[in-house]
C-alpha cells in the first residue's frame, strides 16, 4: 500500500546577526566552485525530499543536542587534502535555517554544534535574524 | 520569502561551461545523489524497511544501505531493473543532452517529443552551445532589421513589419555545416544577405528580405 506523496520545497535560510553579519552565507561564498557544486548537488535534493527522509546517511538530527540537527557532505578529496563539511541547522516551518557550516576535523564536533546552539539561541531572543541563502 | 530550487539554469549552465570535469562531475553527481534519495523516497512511500526491500529484490540489507548512500552507490543496470520491479515502477536509462539535464535539476519545465531519431543521436555539449550561440545571433539580427528598419523612418511600423514578414517566412533552417542562417525569406521572394556587425567572429549571416 502506498501514499500519495505531497510535492515540497525547503527553502534554505541563514543566520544573521549585527555582531556576526552572515558567517553561513560567507562560508559558501569562500568554497572552491568545485566543492561548492557538490554541496549544492546534496542541498538540491534534499530541497525536494519530505521531512521524513532527511535521515542518515546525508542528515543527523542529533538527538539530545538542543534543537539543532546536521546536514553531512560525502567527502571531498582533492590536491588540498580532504574535507568533511558539515552544516548544522533547525527546521522551522518550510524552512531550514543554517546555524553553521564547516569542514569538520573531528569525529564529534563540539566546537561547531555549541556554535550552532549559540545561534539557535540568539534568533530564539529575537537577537539574531534570518536571510536567504544565496548559493548563485 | 521566496522558494525556489538551488540551481538555477543560469548557475548550472555557468557550470557546464567550466569545462569537461565539471560535465562529467555534475552527470555523476547526479546519478548518484538521484538514485540514493529516490530509492529511499520509494521505499519510505511503501513503508518498507531496508531489510523488506532487499528481500524483494534478492539482495542483503546492507546492499540496501549501501544503494541509498551516494558516496558509495554504484549500483549496475541489472539491480536498477530488480528495484524498479520491486516498486513496480518504470526505469529509464538513456543519454540525453545536457540540456535536458539542466532542465531538470533546475526545475525547469521542458518538451520531451519522444522516440525518434533525433532523440538517439544525442547532441555533445559543445554541438548544443553552438546551436544556442546561433539562437542568440538570431535575436541579436532580429534586433539589428528593427534597428535597421527604424532608420528608414519606418519606426512605427517596424516591430509589426518584422511580426508579418516572420509570419509569411519559409521556415527558419540552421545548417550547421555551411553556417548559414536563414530567416525571414518571404516565400518565392529574394534574399539580402547581411553578415552581423555585433558578432563577427562566428561567421554566420544572415539573410533578411531585399
Amino acid at each position: 500500500m502506498s501514499d500519495e506523496v505531497e510535492d515540497c520545497i525547503w527553502t534554505f535560510l541563514g543566520f544573521e546577526s549585527a555582531k556576526e553579519g552572515r558567517p553561513v552565507q560567507t562560508w559558501f561564498d569562500g568554497l572552491p566552485p568545485d566543492h561548492l557544486d557538490a554541496v549544492k548537488d546534496r542541498l538540491g535534493v534534499l530541497q525536494v525530499t519530505s521531512r521524513g527522509d532527511w535521515d542518515e546517511p546525508f542528515f543527523d538530527p542529533l538527538i539530545g543536542e538542543g534543537g539543532i540537527s546536521e546536514i553531512k557532505f560525502d567527502p571531498i578529496k582533492c590536491m588540498k587534502g580532504q574535507f568533511y563539511y558539515r552544516v548544522y541547522g533547525f527546521f522551522e516551518d518550510e524552512a531550514y535555517i543554517f546555524l553553521h557550516a564547516t569542514n569538520k576535523k573531528v569525529k564529534n564536533d563540539r566546537p561547531g554544534k555549541a556554535i550552532a546552539k549559540r545561534r539557535l539561541h540568539e534568533l530564539q531572543e529575537s537577537r539574531a535574524d534570518v536571510h536567504q541563502i544565496d548559493l548563485d | 520569502m521566496s522558494t525556489r530550487l538551488i540551481w538555477t539554469k543560469k548557475a548550472l549552465l555557468a557550470r557546464l561551461h567550466r569545462g569537461y570535469e565539471a560535465r562529467k562531475k555534475f552527470v555523476e553527481s547526479q546519478i548518484s545523489n538521484g538514485i540514493a534519495f529516490q530509492i529511499r523516497a520509494l521505499r519510505s512511500r511503501e513503508r518498507w524497511n531496508q531489510s523488506e526491500l532487499a528481500e524483494k529484490v534478492g539482495t542483503t540489507q546492507n546492499q540496501i544501505y549501501r544503494l541509498e548512500k551516494p558516496s558509495v552507490t554504484k549500483p549496475t543496470i541489472s539491480t536498477l531493473k530488480k528495484i524498479a520491479a520491486a516498486f513496480d515502477v518504470a526505469l529509464v536509462v538513456r543519454f540525453v543532452p545536457f540540456s535536458q539535464l539542466v532542465d531538470w535539476v533546475s526545475g525547469t519545465p521542458f518538451l520531451d517529443t519522444g522516440l525518434s531519431t533525433k532523440a538517439f543521436a544525442v547532441p555533445s555539449f559543445e554541438t548544443e552551445n553552438a546551436l544556442f550561440e546561433a539562437g542568440v545571433m538570431i535575436e541579436n539580427a532580429e534586433k539589428e532589421i528593427i534597428a535597421q528598419l527604424s532608420r528608414m523612418g519606418a519606426a512605427a511600423n517596424a516591430t509589426t513589419a518584422l511580426t508579418e514578414c516572420q509570419q509569411s517566412a519559409e521556415p527558419i533552417s540552421t545548417t550547421r555545416e555551411t553556417k548559414v542562417v536563414v530567416i525571414y525569406g518571404p516565400a518565392g521572394g529574394q534574399n539580402k544577405r547581411v553578415r552581423n556587425p555585433t558578432r563577427p567572429r562566428s561567421g554566420v549571416d544572415v539573410q533578411i528580405p531585399a
